[in-house]
């Protein structure tokens, strides 16, 4: 049962971190918009280093 | 249809759609037809192509192109343009309006909670669940502390919503399904904090944890299909949308402004076809007027000075002067838009099925569990209180509150992926109940595309091309709206009209270089044809004929294999409605040609639990009367207004899928309804009977919800489409 004591607090911390990721993608407006970033990842490669170039 | 978008630049619409600083500029525009990658790199990768636009940021679900740009190098007419010419529609939305950004915001607090609740029960669970596998002593002591202090966050903070819309319910003596989970939130947190304290009893904090967690899941994901439709049904957008000239007394000239600017007492001015945006009072002599967006007719009437023109009324004569009396939201139209979208709310609030199952539901499990409380409280035993309790907790009505929006929500999803708009749940429901359906012709049955056959004449095709065109060239009749593409080339003369007039259902007349034409239906030859006369001598005849859409046979004997009548309401001649009524195997009785506006909608109120396909304006009242509505044309806003069901690609060859999309979500709906109602009894019995533990609780709870959640899945990617 001791084990408890270590994978209590490692999952405890471990499922924070990722409650304060989402909450920090939430207030960054990226829930705003889940379709498009899927669709945008298929252009076509050369685009997207044109794009990097770009901006 | 090219759209001209140079008001855009003049300083109020500017105002209105371009949110700037220095020289970045921000604008938004609602872009029809975006539906896959290629779309969105096409529009995106236009940054490239175009000094001074910096980037273009497409949202696919809600069908919007943000634009930053630099003012100086790129005006936001020519923005607009840039879209227009790769082929869209596109119509300029204003930035952030109020109602925008509250909404934002609050799907923004809505997933913080929903965050905060699974993390919060998911670490509350791990420390329940080791306790039920056996663990003793003073851990034991210590994690029932953690999970006493880890459901404070959800008592106040996730709780608050329910607390809220219990509240509000009972204000409105109404008892909301937020009701039980209020009740359980808050009494768990005190019986359980109760049993802490004492050291004995049993703790809840996990399963009600579980499904507050749950609840608020569902609710999130209904809250966002719905709301991705309801945005088209703003009540006063598209009177603020329109634009229209006014009398700059300061700057003695007519101003373009967005009619939102619009105040009493204004002069405006209309020019041909355009539509009046508030509730003014004519000031020119005479004008002719459309109003068929008020009362369905499209019949045009001759106004005079002083009248009052409603807004939404569409101006069929030349340029007429008018002074503003009301405008928005106290307009006859605006206030019809406001109650429509206010029926429109009431409707999705509550009149399925299955919010009456879980109002009835709701009130029973209340009653026996405070008859148990209040039993356990004067008798001095928590045993019963507990009963009661956990009666409450397993038996509340929550999984029918979570089954049915999941399975509206995905009917919704689905109906979208497969082109279909539904402007509210119920619609669903009523779509089983159809016994009939009735087609409009003009424009639904038939293509745009006019056929014309010279049948006699005695003018050259040149010279009488352009009398009728000129004749034509002020209606906006899909007559003439043929004509115009099939006719129409440069070397055509348009010549002037005086003394335009249009008689409904015949024809229209006008003084052309000093000789009176008249071209309309020739009522005395079978079948009608149209002819051209010219001071009572007839000069030509011509058959109109639109083009009959392909391959709708099969459509109707679908309908027919499936018990639905059919029928086709249209206003042209007897000859050419039997024509297509006999093509498509539509029985003489059901056939009603030379119909008015008005005949149509009484037809429909003759037959319920009918369908109506038209498009969406012009047999708006029509499908007002049918008991679904189904538009295959016309943007969606609009349609949206008049019309349950709106068909993206318009193509009635999909109908079948419509029948099939309202069989899965009732599939799926009365699947839940039985899981849900069968675990409700299951549950109660085991409380009642005090057998129920707060283990077997939390493991119910989850389990219910998350059969359910598989079940409606696994129903909609198995179903099959007909």
């Amino acid at each position: 049962m001791e084990i408890l004591l270590m994978m209590i607090p490692i999952s405890f911390f471990l499922s924070l971190g990722f409650l304060f990721s989402f909450l920090w993608s939430v207030k960054n407006n990226q829930m705003v918009d889940v379709q498009t970033p899927a669709h945008r990842i298929l252009y076509d490669d050369q685009v997207v280093e044109k794009n990097e170039g770009e901006t | 249809m090219d759209q001209n978008f140079d008001y855009l630049d003049l300083p109020s619409f500017h105002d209105k759609y371009v949110q700037s600083s220095e020289s970045r500029a921000r604008s938004l525009f609602f872009v029809e037809g975006i539906k896959c990658t290629k779309c969105v790199q096409k529009i995106e990768t236009q940054s490239f192509k175009y000094p001074g636009i910096d980037s273009i940021v497409v949202d696919i679900a809600k069908q919007t192109v943000q634009v930053l740009f630099n003012p100086a190098e790129i005006r936001i007419s020519e923005v607009a343009r840039v879209f227009q010419d790769l082929g869209y529609v596109v119509t300029p939305i204003g930035l952030g309006s109020a109602a925008d950004e509250k909404w934002e915001e609050q799907k923004k607090q809505q997933l913080l909670r929903l965050g905060v609740a699974g993390f919060l029960a998911g670490q509350i669970m791990m420390l329940s669940f080791s306790i039920y596998f056996g663990l003793a002593g003073s851990l034991k002591n210590y994690f029932e502390i953690a999970q006493w202090f880890l459901y404070l966050p959800i008592v106040s903070y996730v709780a608050w919503p329910f607390y809220k819309g219990f509240w509000v319910g009972l204000k409105q003596k109404n008892l909301s399904i937020d009701g039980p989970m209020a009740v359980a939130s808050f009494l768990g947190f005190v019986i359980s904090s109760w049993h802490l304290w004492k050291g004995e009893g049993s703790l809840y904090f996990d399963s009600t944890a579980g499904f507050l967690f749950l609840i608020l899941g569902t609710r999130f994901f209904h809250f966002q299909t719905r709301n991705r439709y309801m945005q088209f049904l703003k009540p006063t957008a598209w009177l603020e949308d329109l634009r229209v000239e006014k009398w700059e007394s300061s700057k003695q000239s007519w101003q373009w402004i967005p009619a939102e600017y619009l105040r009493p007492q204004d002069t405006i001015r209309l020019t041909k076809s355009g539509i009046c945006p508030a509730d003014a009072a004519l000031s020119s002599s005479s004008a002719d007027f459309n109003f068929s967006l008020l009362n369905g007719e499209s019949q045009i009437k001759k106004c005079t000075m002083g009248q009052i023109i409603p807004a939404g009324a569409q101006l069929k004569s030349e340029n007429c002067e008018l002074k503003v009396e009301k405008t928005g939201l106290e307009t006859t139209l605006g206030q019809i838009l406001a109650r429509l979208s206010e029926n429109q709310r009431k409707k999705i609030a509550d009149t399925n099925l299955s919010d009456r199952v879980s109002q009835i539901l709701l009130g029973v499990v209340l009653v026996i569990g405070g008859i148990y409380m209040a039993w356990g409280l004067t008798q001095g035993s928590t045993d019963y209180f507990e009963r009661g309790f956990a009666l409450v907790i397993l038996a509340c009505p929550c999984a029918i509150a979570f089954g049915t929006p999941l399975a509206f929500s995905v009917a919704m999803k689905k109906a979208y992926s497969k082109g279909y708009i539904f402007k509210s749940d119920d619609v669903f429901e009523k779509l089983l109940k159809i016994k009939k359906v009735y087609f409009d012709k003009t424009g639904t049955l038939t293509t745009p595309n006019l056929n014309a056959r010279i049948e006699s004449s005695t003018l050259d095709f040149d010279k009488l091309k352009s009398l009728v065109l000129s004749l034509e060239s002020k209606s906006q009749h899909p007559i003439a709206e043929g004509l115009r593409s099939l006719w129409f080339q440069s070397d055509i003369d348009i010549l002037p009209v005086q003394d335009y007039s249009v008689i409904p259902h015949s024809g229209v007349s006008g003084k052309i270089q000093g000789r009176e034409y008249f071209f309309g239906l020739n009522l005395s030859s079978e079948p009608r044809v149209f002819g051209l006369w010219s001071q009572g001598q007839l000069l030509a005849q011509i058959n109109l004929d639109f083009e009959e859409a392909e391959g709708l046979e099969p459509i109707f004997s679908w309908l027919k294999s499936q018990k639905i009548g059919v029928g086709i309401i249209s206003g042209d001649s007897k000859v050419k409605t039997q024509k297509i009524a006999q093509k498509l195997g539509i029985p003489e009785s059901e056939t009603f040609y030379e119909t008015t506006a008005l005949q149509k909608a009484e037809i429909l109120k003759r037959h319920p639990n009918s369908m109506m396909v038209g498009d969406g304006l012009n047999d708006s009242l029509a499908m007002s009367e049918s008991s679904v509505s189904l538009a295959v044309k016309g943007g969606v806003d609009t349609a949206l207004k008049t019309s349950d069901i709106f068909m993206v690609e318009g193509d009635l060859r999909k109908l079948p899928e419509l029948f099939s999309l309202a069989r899965m979500a009732d599939h799926i709906l009365k699947n839940n309804l039985r899981a849900a109602l069968l675990y409700n009894s299951i549950g109660a019995g085991l409380a009642l009977s005090g057998v129920a533990s707060p283990f077997l609780a939390a493991l119910l709870m989850p389990a219910s919800s998350l059969f359910i959640l598989m079940s409606t899945l696994w129903s909609e990617k198995k179903w099959k489409f007909s």
